[in-house]
Protein backbone atom coordinates (compact mmCIF):
# COMPACT_ATOMS: atom_id res chain seq x y z
CA UNK A 1 0.00 0.00 0.00
CA UNK A 2 2.67 2.44 0.95
CA UNK A 3 4.93 1.39 -2.03
CA UNK A 4 1.64 2.25 -4.19
CA UNK A 5 1.17 5.67 -2.69
CA UNK A 6 4.89 6.62 -3.36
CA UNK A 7 4.14 5.63 -7.36
CA UNK A 8 1.44 7.67 -7.39
CA UNK A 9 2.99 10.79 -5.52
CA UNK A 10 6.25 9.94 -7.97
CA UNK A 11 4.17 10.55 -10.68
CA UNK A 12 2.56 13.41 -9.96
CA UNK A 13 6.02 15.18 -9.06
CA UNK A 14 7.27 17.03 -11.93
CA UNK A 15 10.80 17.35 -10.48
CA UNK A 16 11.71 13.30 -9.73
CA UNK A 17 13.80 12.90 -12.80
CA UNK A 18 13.41 10.03 -14.66
CA UNK A 19 16.83 8.09 -14.85
CA UNK A 20 16.58 7.17 -18.89
CA UNK A 21 19.11 4.15 -19.43
CA UNK A 22 20.61 4.43 -22.93
CA UNK A 23 21.24 1.24 -23.91
CA UNK A 24 24.14 1.23 -26.41
CA UNK A 25 24.26 -1.00 -29.02
CA UNK A 26 28.35 -0.56 -29.82
CA UNK A 27 31.32 -1.10 -27.14
CA UNK A 28 33.60 1.31 -26.40
CA UNK A 29 37.07 0.55 -26.91
CA UNK A 30 39.49 2.82 -25.26
CA UNK A 31 42.52 3.30 -26.59
CA UNK A 32 45.84 3.64 -24.58
CA UNK A 33 47.23 7.69 -24.03
CA UNK A 34 50.11 6.08 -25.25
CA UNK A 35 49.14 4.61 -28.74
CA UNK A 36 53.12 4.25 -29.73
CA UNK A 37 53.20 0.30 -30.72
CA UNK A 38 57.21 1.10 -30.67
CA UNK A 39 57.21 2.26 -27.34
CA UNK A 40 53.85 0.73 -25.35
CA UNK A 41 53.54 -2.48 -27.17
CA UNK A 42 51.80 -4.55 -24.81
CA UNK A 43 49.08 -1.42 -23.97
CA UNK A 44 48.74 -1.40 -27.58
CA UNK A 45 48.04 -4.85 -29.15
CA UNK A 46 46.09 -5.49 -25.48
CA UNK A 47 44.08 -3.02 -27.16
CA UNK A 48 43.73 -4.56 -30.78
CA UNK A 49 43.03 -7.63 -29.61
CA UNK A 50 40.22 -6.22 -27.96
CA UNK A 51 38.73 -4.68 -30.83
CA UNK A 52 39.35 -7.85 -33.13
CA UNK A 53 37.52 -9.74 -30.28
CA UNK A 54 34.65 -7.32 -30.93
CA UNK A 55 35.08 -7.63 -34.84
CA UNK A 56 35.06 -11.96 -34.47
CA UNK A 57 32.03 -10.84 -32.35
CA UNK A 58 30.56 -9.33 -35.01
CA UNK A 59 30.15 -6.45 -32.56
CA UNK A 60 29.74 -2.62 -33.20
CA UNK A 61 32.41 -0.92 -31.43
CA UNK A 62 33.44 2.73 -30.92
CA UNK A 63 36.91 3.50 -31.03
CA UNK A 64 37.81 5.92 -28.43
CA UNK A 65 40.56 7.92 -29.08
CA UNK A 66 39.95 10.94 -27.04
CA UNK A 67 42.59 10.39 -24.41
CA UNK A 68 45.50 9.60 -26.70
CA UNK A 69 48.55 12.03 -26.38
CA UNK A 70 50.71 10.10 -28.41
CA UNK A 71 50.61 7.80 -31.38
CA UNK A 72 53.09 6.05 -33.66
CA UNK A 73 52.66 5.20 -37.77
CA UNK A 74 52.75 1.65 -36.57
CA UNK A 75 49.88 2.00 -34.01
CA UNK A 76 47.86 3.56 -36.94
CA UNK A 77 48.25 0.92 -39.79
CA UNK A 78 47.36 -1.82 -37.45
CA UNK A 79 43.96 -0.06 -36.59
CA UNK A 80 43.94 0.70 -39.78
CA UNK A 81 44.01 -2.87 -40.92
CA UNK A 82 41.76 -3.97 -38.08
CA UNK A 83 38.98 -1.34 -38.92
CA UNK A 84 38.92 -2.29 -42.67
CA UNK A 85 37.80 -5.93 -41.14
CA UNK A 86 34.89 -4.24 -39.83
CA UNK A 87 34.42 -2.59 -43.23
CA UNK A 88 34.43 -5.20 -45.49
CA UNK A 89 32.30 -7.29 -43.37
CA UNK A 90 29.92 -4.20 -42.67
CA UNK A 91 29.58 -4.35 -39.29
CA UNK A 92 29.10 -0.98 -37.82
CA UNK A 93 32.20 0.94 -36.36
CA UNK A 94 32.56 4.65 -35.08
CA UNK A 95 35.02 6.55 -33.18
CA UNK A 96 36.06 9.95 -32.08
CA UNK A 97 39.09 12.03 -32.75
CA UNK A 98 42.01 12.45 -30.43
CA UNK A 99 41.71 16.35 -27.94
CA UNK A 100 45.40 16.31 -28.34
CA UNK A 101 45.79 18.26 -31.58
CA UNK A 102 49.07 17.11 -32.83
CA UNK A 103 48.03 13.02 -32.73
CA UNK A 104 44.74 14.35 -34.42
CA UNK A 105 46.69 16.06 -37.43
CA UNK A 106 49.42 13.46 -37.49
CA UNK A 107 46.13 10.65 -37.40
CA UNK A 108 44.64 12.70 -40.31
CA UNK A 109 47.82 13.30 -42.28
CA UNK A 110 48.35 9.41 -42.24
CA UNK A 111 45.30 9.14 -44.28
CA UNK A 112 43.79 6.62 -41.88
CA UNK A 113 40.72 7.94 -42.46
CA UNK A 114 40.73 8.23 -45.73
CA UNK A 115 41.57 4.68 -46.48
CA UNK A 116 38.77 3.70 -43.62
CA UNK A 117 36.31 5.48 -44.82
CA UNK A 118 36.91 6.20 -48.90
CA UNK A 119 37.67 2.58 -50.39
CA UNK A 120 35.41 1.82 -53.53
CA UNK A 121 35.06 -1.93 -52.54
CA UNK A 122 35.82 -4.08 -50.28
CA UNK A 123 38.12 -5.70 -52.56
CA UNK A 124 39.99 -2.65 -54.03
CA UNK A 125 43.58 -3.43 -55.17
CA UNK A 126 45.69 -0.65 -56.39
CA UNK A 127 45.10 2.47 -54.43
CA UNK A 128 48.25 4.05 -54.47
CA UNK A 129 48.16 7.53 -52.79
CA UNK A 130 50.18 10.58 -52.33
CA UNK A 131 49.88 12.08 -49.26
CA UNK A 132 52.37 15.04 -48.53
CA UNK A 133 54.53 12.17 -47.29
CA UNK A 134 52.67 9.03 -46.77
CA UNK A 135 51.79 6.04 -49.15
CA UNK A 136 49.00 3.07 -48.47
CA UNK A 137 48.04 0.63 -50.35
CA UNK A 138 46.48 -2.46 -50.34
CA UNK A 139 46.83 -5.43 -52.20
CA UNK A 140 47.55 -9.11 -52.53
CA UNK A 141 50.19 -9.59 -54.67
CA UNK A 142 53.74 -9.23 -54.96
CA UNK A 143 54.39 -6.40 -56.92
CA UNK A 144 58.10 -5.77 -57.69
CA UNK A 145 57.00 -2.65 -59.66
CA UNK A 146 55.11 -0.49 -56.72
CA UNK A 147 58.45 -1.02 -54.83
CA UNK A 148 60.29 1.34 -57.70
CA UNK A 149 58.27 3.74 -57.11
CA UNK A 150 58.73 3.61 -53.55
CA UNK A 151 62.06 3.92 -53.83
CA UNK A 152 62.33 6.58 -56.11
CA UNK A 153 60.70 8.59 -54.11
CA UNK A 154 62.43 7.42 -50.35
CA UNK A 155 65.34 8.03 -51.97
CA UNK A 156 64.79 11.46 -53.45
CA UNK A 157 63.66 11.94 -49.81
CA UNK A 158 66.75 11.31 -48.09
CA UNK A 159 69.31 12.02 -51.13
CA UNK A 160 67.31 14.63 -52.83
CA UNK A 161 67.70 11.95 -56.59
CA UNK A 162 66.61 8.65 -56.69
CA UNK A 163 69.29 5.99 -55.44
CA UNK A 164 68.97 2.12 -55.83
CA UNK A 165 69.21 0.78 -52.63
CA UNK A 166 68.47 -3.16 -53.03
CA UNK A 167 67.73 -4.26 -49.91
CA UNK A 168 64.47 -1.85 -49.40
CA UNK A 169 63.36 -4.23 -52.84
CA UNK A 170 64.08 -7.20 -51.16
CA UNK A 171 62.28 -6.84 -47.94
CA UNK A 172 59.62 -5.13 -50.00
CA UNK A 173 59.27 -8.73 -52.06
CA UNK A 174 59.72 -10.95 -49.06
CA UNK A 175 56.86 -9.17 -46.67
CA UNK A 176 54.45 -9.53 -50.15
CA UNK A 177 54.93 -12.76 -50.51
CA UNK A 178 55.20 -13.80 -47.01
CA UNK A 179 51.71 -12.08 -46.70
CA UNK A 180 50.38 -13.98 -50.74
CA UNK A 181 51.69 -17.42 -49.59
CA UNK A 182 51.17 -18.08 -45.50
CA UNK A 183 49.09 -15.46 -44.24
CA UNK A 184 45.50 -17.55 -44.55
CA UNK A 185 44.44 -20.92 -43.78
CA UNK A 186 43.56 -21.47 -47.04
CA UNK A 187 46.07 -20.32 -49.51
CA UNK A 188 42.80 -19.67 -52.34
CA UNK A 189 41.79 -16.78 -49.53
CA UNK A 190 44.52 -14.28 -49.93
CA UNK A 191 44.57 -11.82 -46.96
CA UNK A 192 45.46 -8.09 -47.80
CA UNK A 193 48.40 -6.26 -46.62
CA UNK A 194 49.40 -2.42 -45.99
CA UNK A 195 51.74 -0.32 -46.55
CA UNK A 196 52.57 2.78 -44.65
CA UNK A 197 55.90 4.94 -45.59
CA UNK A 198 56.29 8.18 -44.08
CA UNK A 199 58.87 10.57 -45.50
CA UNK A 200 60.86 11.95 -42.67
CA UNK A 201 62.52 14.98 -44.82
CA UNK A 202 63.20 16.61 -41.40
CA UNK A 203 65.46 13.68 -40.02
CA UNK A 204 66.29 12.80 -43.13
CA UNK A 205 64.96 9.28 -43.47
CA UNK A 206 61.73 7.51 -44.11
CA UNK A 207 60.31 4.78 -42.66
CA UNK A 208 58.35 1.61 -43.25
CA UNK A 209 55.32 0.12 -41.65
CA UNK A 210 54.32 -3.26 -42.85
CA UNK A 211 51.24 -5.33 -41.48
CA UNK A 212 49.18 -7.85 -42.62
CA UNK A 213 46.46 -8.96 -40.24
CA UNK A 214 46.98 -12.53 -41.13
CA UNK A 215 48.01 -15.64 -38.69
CA UNK A 216 51.45 -14.17 -37.99
CA UNK A 217 54.57 -16.38 -38.23
CA UNK A 218 54.07 -19.21 -35.93
CA UNK A 219 50.30 -19.55 -36.46
CA UNK A 220 51.33 -20.26 -40.47
CA UNK A 221 54.28 -22.48 -39.49
CA UNK A 222 52.15 -24.64 -37.46
CA UNK A 223 49.13 -24.68 -40.41
CA UNK A 224 51.52 -25.14 -43.11
CA UNK A 225 54.68 -27.12 -42.65
CA UNK A 226 53.04 -30.24 -39.95
CA UNK A 227 56.65 -31.22 -40.77
CA UNK A 228 58.59 -28.34 -39.26
CA UNK A 229 56.13 -27.42 -36.65
CA UNK A 230 56.99 -30.55 -34.84
CA UNK A 231 60.15 -30.15 -34.40
CA UNK A 232 59.64 -26.23 -33.51
CA UNK A 233 56.99 -27.78 -31.03
CA UNK A 234 59.68 -29.11 -29.35
CA UNK A 235 60.57 -26.56 -26.63
CA UNK A 236 63.24 -28.50 -24.94
CA UNK A 237 65.46 -28.24 -27.92
CA UNK A 238 64.33 -25.19 -29.15
CA UNK A 239 62.83 -23.23 -26.97
CA UNK A 240 60.35 -20.49 -26.90
CA UNK A 241 58.92 -18.58 -29.72
CA UNK A 242 61.13 -15.76 -29.39
CA UNK A 243 64.06 -18.08 -29.33
CA UNK A 244 62.87 -20.01 -32.66
CA UNK A 245 62.34 -16.48 -34.71
CA UNK A 246 65.84 -15.75 -33.44
CA UNK A 247 67.40 -18.29 -34.73
CA UNK A 248 65.28 -18.46 -38.00
CA UNK A 249 66.07 -14.69 -38.65
CA UNK A 250 70.02 -15.80 -38.07
CA UNK A 251 69.56 -18.83 -40.33
CA UNK A 252 70.23 -21.47 -37.46
CA UNK A 253 67.09 -23.47 -37.63
CA UNK A 254 66.99 -24.01 -41.18
CA UNK A 255 63.11 -24.48 -42.58
CA UNK A 256 64.08 -26.38 -45.73
CA UNK A 257 62.73 -29.81 -44.78
CA UNK A 258 59.34 -29.09 -46.78
CA UNK A 259 58.20 -29.97 -50.30
CA UNK A 260 58.81 -26.22 -50.79
CA UNK A 261 62.09 -25.59 -50.37
CA UNK A 262 62.52 -21.49 -50.10
CA UNK A 263 60.40 -21.42 -47.33
CA UNK A 264 62.00 -19.57 -44.08
CA UNK A 265 64.57 -18.11 -46.38
CA UNK A 266 62.69 -15.24 -46.42
CA UNK A 267 62.62 -14.16 -42.86
CA UNK A 268 66.67 -14.84 -42.54
CA UNK A 269 66.92 -12.50 -45.65
CA UNK A 270 65.01 -9.44 -44.26
CA UNK A 271 67.76 -9.75 -41.20
CA UNK A 272 70.65 -9.88 -43.56
CA UNK A 273 69.46 -6.73 -44.72
CA UNK A 274 69.88 -4.93 -41.67
CA UNK A 275 73.52 -7.16 -40.66
CA UNK A 276 74.43 -5.41 -44.21
CA UNK A 277 73.65 -1.87 -43.54
CA UNK A 278 70.63 -2.07 -46.41
CA UNK A 279 68.12 -0.66 -43.80
CA UNK A 280 68.05 0.36 -40.70
CA UNK A 281 66.07 -0.07 -37.01
CA UNK A 282 64.34 -3.55 -37.97
CA UNK A 283 61.20 -4.15 -35.40
CA UNK A 284 58.81 -7.46 -35.96
CA UNK A 285 55.83 -8.08 -33.71
CA UNK A 286 54.76 -11.55 -34.82
CA UNK A 287 52.39 -14.18 -32.40
CA UNK A 288 53.50 -13.37 -28.79
CA UNK A 289 57.19 -12.63 -30.32
CA UNK A 290 58.43 -8.93 -30.33
CA UNK A 291 61.58 -8.27 -31.99
CA UNK A 292 64.09 -5.26 -31.84
CA UNK A 293 66.82 -6.30 -34.54
CA UNK A 294 69.14 -3.96 -33.90
CA UNK A 295 69.91 -4.59 -30.33
CA UNK A 296 69.18 -8.10 -30.63
CA UNK A 297 66.36 -8.08 -28.28
CA UNK A 298 64.17 -10.93 -28.50
CA UNK A 299 61.08 -10.69 -26.09
CA UNK A 300 57.89 -12.55 -25.40
CA UNK A 301 54.69 -10.42 -26.10
CA UNK A 302 51.57 -10.78 -23.02
CA UNK A 303 49.49 -9.57 -25.58
CA UNK A 304 49.76 -11.60 -28.61
CA UNK A 305 49.17 -10.33 -32.15
CA UNK A 306 47.37 -12.35 -34.14
CA UNK A 307 49.07 -11.01 -37.70
CA UNK A 308 52.35 -9.89 -38.56
CA UNK A 309 53.88 -6.06 -38.36
CA UNK A 310 57.46 -5.27 -39.46
CA UNK A 311 58.96 -1.64 -39.35
CA UNK A 312 62.08 -0.28 -40.62
CA UNK A 313 63.72 2.96 -41.73
CA UNK A 314 66.31 3.65 -44.35
CA UNK A 315 68.73 6.46 -43.76
CA UNK A 316 71.16 8.77 -45.04
CA UNK A 317 73.85 5.95 -44.50
CA UNK A 318 72.33 2.78 -45.90
CA UNK A 319 73.61 1.19 -48.95
CA UNK A 320 72.85 3.09 -52.01
CA UNK A 321 73.57 2.80 -55.60
CA UNK A 322 73.24 4.80 -58.82
CA UNK A 323 70.32 5.03 -60.09
CA UNK A 324 70.26 4.29 -63.69
CA UNK A 325 66.83 5.14 -66.14
CA UNK B 1 84.41 -22.68 -75.60
CA UNK B 2 82.43 -19.64 -75.73
CA UNK B 3 79.62 -18.09 -73.58
CA UNK B 4 75.97 -17.73 -73.67
CA UNK B 5 75.46 -14.36 -71.71
CA UNK B 6 71.65 -13.09 -70.63
CA UNK B 7 71.02 -10.28 -68.29
CA UNK B 8 67.96 -10.09 -66.19
CA UNK B 9 67.77 -6.52 -66.10
CA UNK B 10 68.07 -6.02 -69.93
CA UNK B 11 66.52 -8.99 -71.48
CA UNK B 12 63.84 -9.74 -68.76
CA UNK B 13 62.75 -6.59 -66.45
CA UNK B 14 64.14 -4.63 -63.81
CA UNK B 15 61.91 -5.35 -61.46
CA UNK B 16 62.10 -9.29 -60.70
CA UNK B 17 59.48 -10.28 -58.51
CA UNK B 18 58.00 -13.12 -56.81
CA UNK B 19 58.69 -17.05 -57.45
CA UNK B 20 55.45 -18.34 -59.06
CA UNK B 21 53.59 -16.68 -62.03
CA UNK B 22 50.23 -16.68 -59.75
CA UNK B 23 52.01 -14.71 -57.19
CA UNK B 24 52.53 -11.60 -59.43
CA UNK B 25 54.73 -10.43 -62.12
CA UNK B 26 58.07 -10.74 -63.59
CA UNK B 27 58.32 -14.11 -61.42
CA UNK B 28 61.49 -16.43 -61.40
CA UNK B 29 59.16 -19.11 -63.03
CA UNK B 30 58.77 -16.85 -65.92
CA UNK B 31 61.86 -16.12 -65.88
CA UNK B 32 62.93 -19.82 -66.03
CA UNK B 33 60.71 -20.78 -68.95
CA UNK B 34 61.07 -17.85 -71.61
CA UNK B 35 64.58 -17.09 -70.64
CA UNK B 36 66.98 -18.92 -68.16
CA UNK B 37 65.69 -22.51 -69.28
CA UNK B 38 66.08 -21.99 -73.65
CA UNK B 39 69.35 -20.21 -72.54
CA UNK B 40 70.26 -23.82 -71.03
CA UNK B 41 69.14 -25.58 -73.63
CA UNK B 42 70.98 -23.37 -76.07
CA UNK B 43 74.34 -23.85 -73.98
CA UNK B 44 74.16 -27.57 -73.67
CA UNK B 45 73.53 -28.19 -77.28
CA UNK B 46 76.76 -26.24 -78.19
CA UNK B 47 78.98 -27.48 -74.95
CA UNK B 48 79.55 -23.67 -73.88
CA UNK B 49 78.61 -21.89 -70.68
CA UNK B 50 75.49 -19.89 -70.03
CA UNK B 51 76.99 -16.43 -68.18
CA UNK B 52 73.50 -14.98 -65.91
CA UNK B 53 74.17 -11.47 -65.21
CA UNK B 54 72.04 -10.65 -62.03
CA UNK B 55 73.14 -6.92 -61.95
CA UNK B 56 71.36 -3.73 -62.89
CA UNK B 57 68.10 -5.07 -61.40
CA UNK B 58 66.49 -2.84 -58.17
CA UNK B 59 67.13 -6.11 -56.15
CA UNK B 60 65.70 -10.18 -55.90
CA UNK B 61 63.57 -11.57 -53.60
CA UNK B 62 64.60 -15.03 -52.47
CA UNK B 63 61.70 -16.71 -53.92
CA UNK B 64 62.30 -15.41 -57.20
CA UNK B 65 66.17 -16.96 -57.59
CA UNK B 66 64.82 -20.01 -56.03
CA UNK B 67 62.43 -20.28 -58.53
CA UNK B 68 64.26 -19.68 -61.61
CA UNK B 69 67.72 -21.30 -60.24
CA UNK B 70 66.28 -24.16 -57.85
CA UNK B 71 63.92 -24.84 -60.78
CA UNK B 72 66.57 -25.21 -63.85
CA UNK B 73 68.05 -27.65 -61.06
CA UNK B 74 64.89 -29.75 -60.84
CA UNK B 75 64.34 -30.14 -64.75
CA UNK B 76 68.52 -30.67 -65.34
CA UNK B 77 70.96 -32.75 -63.03
CA UNK B 78 72.35 -30.53 -60.26
CA UNK B 79 75.95 -31.18 -61.21
CA UNK B 80 74.87 -30.30 -65.11
CA UNK B 81 73.65 -26.91 -64.34
CA UNK B 82 76.80 -25.94 -61.60
CA UNK B 83 79.30 -27.04 -64.61
CA UNK B 84 77.44 -25.03 -67.40
CA UNK B 85 76.12 -21.70 -65.49
CA UNK B 86 78.36 -19.19 -64.31
CA UNK B 87 76.63 -16.42 -61.97
CA UNK B 88 77.92 -12.98 -62.19
CA UNK B 89 76.69 -10.39 -59.58
CA UNK B 90 79.16 -7.88 -58.83
CA UNK B 91 76.77 -5.29 -56.84
CA UNK B 92 75.29 -8.20 -54.69
CA UNK B 93 78.61 -10.83 -54.70
CA UNK B 94 76.52 -12.80 -52.25
CA UNK B 95 73.88 -13.99 -54.59
CA UNK B 96 76.48 -16.00 -56.41
CA UNK B 97 76.92 -18.22 -53.09
CA UNK B 98 72.91 -17.97 -52.66
CA UNK B 99 72.30 -19.16 -56.61
CA UNK B 100 74.76 -22.07 -56.00
CA UNK B 101 72.79 -22.90 -52.36
CA UNK B 102 69.46 -22.80 -53.96
CA UNK B 103 70.74 -25.09 -57.25
CA UNK B 104 72.12 -27.59 -54.48
CA UNK B 105 68.74 -27.54 -52.14
CA UNK B 106 67.09 -27.90 -55.00
CA UNK B 107 66.26 -31.52 -55.20
CA UNK B 108 66.89 -31.72 -51.31
CA UNK B 109 69.93 -33.10 -51.42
Amino acid sequence: MRLKMLHRIMQGKDRVERRQVHRRKDFIARAPADFSLLQNKEAVFRFINIVDGLYKKEREVFIDLKSVHSIDYPAILVLLSVMARFRDKKIRFNGNYPDNQEVKDKLIESRFFHHLFNLSSPASIGDLKVNNHIYTKTDVEVDPVLGEQIMREASTTIWNKPRICKGLQTVLIELMHNTNNHAANNTDDKEKWYLLVNHDADNNKVCFVFVDYGQGIFESLRVNWETIWKRLTKRIEYGTNSKILEDILNGIIKLTDTKQPNRGKGLKRIKKALDWNQISNLYIFSNDVSVNACSADYTQLKNSFSGTLFYWELQCDNLNTVWEA
Amino acid sequence: MGSIIISVSKDFSRTPGAGKRSEGSFSGQEFLETHLAPAFERALKNSCELVVNLDGTIGYGTAFLEQAFGGLARKYPELTVLDTLKILSDEEPYLVDDVTTYVREATGS
